[in-house]
């Protein structure tokens, strides 16, 4: 799976997939997550039970593609049900309504309106799934007994091994210096679909 | 909560040792000073432009004034409508004067009300705008003096013996007699002038004792305030407004006179907020996380005003009633029709395109300067509303307008600048005369703190 990089193996014989290490709380996850980024990895994340605030910040994450995106499709999707609905009263299927004109936009403001608002929803919606590499069937770390704990009251910081600096030590060391209370390798699913990437 | 702020702290903290100051925002790196030099406005500050504005604007406004006549006309009609052109013309300045006050005073009980930490540093500045409430009151005095020594002269319903010959007029005469007229004119006047002293009071008195409890009291009155600034306020634009033109009625014109004042608030709010920044004062104080805030505000509010103004004008034009369409066609005839979709661009589709940028949000430069073109449209919107009933000759059958030229003359420029320009001079002098925000209030670690998680 790690094309460009070397392949390090667990114990077992099992491609690596990460290392992950798990965190106590929030503020620690947070100082941990500045150091992982000040030490210049690009494929990991950070998973919590719930948004931790500033995080992208300490991630150093960039703004994301998706609101302009979402923007540009809600404004197409505008111009577009109007010059429809323009084209339906003036070309399509004149009908005569009160003997206002045929193309009076007035009439056509509130259908405007939610084809925009349609486009966006779908846009955000499918826009995300697509950007996050979803839907898929599993996750090496949902196979980590470990890993579930983020969805109650664990913090963890998974470090990929497809990331061009990653070795193993060296993000074991970064990690137990940032304060982690575990550390853990993470197996790679053997023919599971291919991952996409973090950021 | 105290873990993940006290963290979000050292972060800061730590950005600003390591070097990373690209990943913060602006307004880091500025150490939140409560000394004199943040927050009191430098001495003399604004001294040549209050000056200017104050005299300018007293110059215009008794130029408009006195218009109709000086200029008079050919005959006793001619004459009359000059003075009405005159008279509405101060009239919008004096409507957008007066909304600079209403509509800060309504931010600052809703604030109060929800007892919103992050505006606590922006407090002050709207408080001094909604204090010159009184200012706003006493412009919009000169047009009904004269309209007391020449009944009918500005406010059609009053001209001495419609009433007869105006069915319509009858049946609302309950509402639209002088007695109650202007008794209702006091009862607002009064209420605001109240609400305006006791909220800014306890604020003011806070910055000499520092008695906390004085914010849970401010949120206390702030309650029943609320209730009484929406009904006066909305009551209000029917009487000055919507009751010129009598025989139109609408449901949602109180809301519309709400949602431009608002704007024109926080319009002058981030535009005095700016002014204060590039002084070099509220340095760490107001950052571009609180300018981002108000940004949303000014967008949200944008979006209210297209909203309720569309929703008012697309029921009257599906019904197509003429009592209820006899309003829009005035305003859509006659070269008016120009500046009918100037608003619908200007005040909507513009601002909107711009303002959902999160970077002019956070630009002090961006954001003030939106703040005055959002100020020139309330201008326009309000402009839009009263204007074109100078020109409005004749009322056949009762019921339809035949709608009039547009007429344009100085006097309407003089008219809108007039009481705007005396009450910014005016708010100049407020905002030297207190601490530029509340400094002994007990939420300040929380505007401090104010950021955007994105």
């Amino acid at each position: 799976m790690a094309a460009t990089t070397k392949i390090y193996r667990t114990e077992e014989g099992k491609d690596l997939y990460a290392v992950m290490a798990e965190f106590a709380t929030p503020a620690d996850t947070y100082h941990a997550a500045e150091m992982v980024r000040d030490a210049g990895y690009q494929k990991w994340d950070v998973y919590s039970p719930f948004p931790i605030h500033g995080i992208e910040e300490a991630m150093g994450l960039k703004r994301p593609i998706l609101p302009l995106l979402v923007g540009v499709m809600g404004i197409t999707g505008a111009c577009l049900g109007f010059a429809f609905q323009y084209w339906v009263s003036t070309v399509g299927y004149k009908t005569n309504v009160q003997g206002k004109p045929y193309g009076a936009w007035e009439a056509f403001v509130p259908v405007t309106f939610e084809i925009g608002v349609l486009f966006t929803a779908f846009t955000a919606l499918f826009g995300m799934l697509v950007i996050n590499g979803l839907p898929r069937w599993n996750h090496p770390l949902l196979c980590k007994e470990r890993f579930l704990g983020v969805s109650d009251d664990k913090f963890i910081i998974a470090i990929e091994s497809a990331d061009a600096k990653f070795e193993p030590e060296q993000v074991r060391k970064l990690l137990k210096d940032a304060g982690a209370t575990a550390i853990e390798l993470v197996e790679d699913i053997p023919d599971a679909p291919a991952a996409p990437a973090a950021h | 909560m105290s873990q993940l702020s006290a963290s979000a702290h050292d972060h800061d903290h730590g950005h600003a040792h390591a070097g990373h100051a690209h990943h913060g925002h602006h307004g880091h790196g500025e150490p939140p000073s409560l000394a004199a030099d943040n927050t009191e406005a430098p001495k003399g500050w604004g001294s040549a432009l209050m000056g200017l504005f104050i005299v300018a604007g007293i110059a215009c406004a008794g130029a408009t004034l006195a218009s109709g006549f000086i200029l008079g006309g050919a005959d006793e009609a001619a004459q009359k409508t000059a003075i009405k052109h005159g008279l509405a013309s101060y009239h919008v300045g004096a409507l957008v004067a007066l909304g600079m006050a209403l509509g800060p005073l309504g931010l600052v009980l809703i604030m109060n009300l929800v007892k919103a930490g992050w505006f606590v540093t922006l407090r002050r500045q709207a408080e001094n705008a909604a204090s010159l409430v009184w200012l706003g009151v006493i412009m919009l005095l000169p047009p009904l003096v004269i309209e007391l020594l020449k009944p009918g002269v500005f406010i059609k319903w009053r001209t001495p013996g419609l009433i007869a010959t105006d069915e319509l007029l009858a049946k609302k005469a309950p509402y639209l007699n002088d007695p109650f007229f202007f008794s209702r004119l006091a009862v607002y006047a009064i209420v605001w002038i109240i609400i305006a002293r006791l909220i800014v009071g306890f604020s003011r008195k806070q910055d000499i004792t520092g008695d906390k409890w004085l914010s849970n009291k401010a949120s206390f009155h702030s309650a029943w305030a609320i209730l009484a600034f929406a009904l006066t306020c909305a009551f209000a634009s029917f009487d000055l407004i919507k009751a010129l033109d009598f025989h139109w009625f609408s449901t949602m014109f109180g809301v519309y006179f709400f949602a431009g004042n608002m704007l024109a608030g926080l319009s002058i709010l981030v535009v005095i907020l700016a002014a204060l920044r590039s002084s070099g004062r509220l340095k760490g104080l107001v950052t571009a996380e609180h300018f981002h805030d108000t940004g949303k505000l000014m967008f949200a509010f944008t979006v209210f005003w297209a909203y309720i103004s569309f929703s008012q004008y697309f029921l009257y034009w599906y019904a197509n009633i003429p009592e209820e369409t006899g309003w829009f066609m005035a305003r859509q005839s006659n070269g008016w029709q120009y500046l009918f979709y100037a608003l619908c661009i200007g005040h909507f589709i513009v601002p909107f395109l711009i303002l959902i940028w999160r970077d002019v949000k956070k630009s002090t430069i961006l954001l003030a300067a939106m703040g005055v073109f959002m100020l020139v449209m309330h201008i326009l919107d309000v402009f839009y509303q009263i204007r074109p009933l100078v020109y409005m000759t004749k009322v056949i059958d009762q019921t339809a307008v035949i709608p009039g030229k547009v007429g344009l003359g100085w006097m309407d420029f003089t008219g809108a600048l007039g009481p705007v320009l005396i009450f910014i001079g005016v708010l100049i002098w407020k905002v030297r005369s207190a601490p530029l925000i509340p400094i002994k209030d007990p939420r300040l670690p929380e505007a401090l703190e104010h950021k955007n998680y994105v």
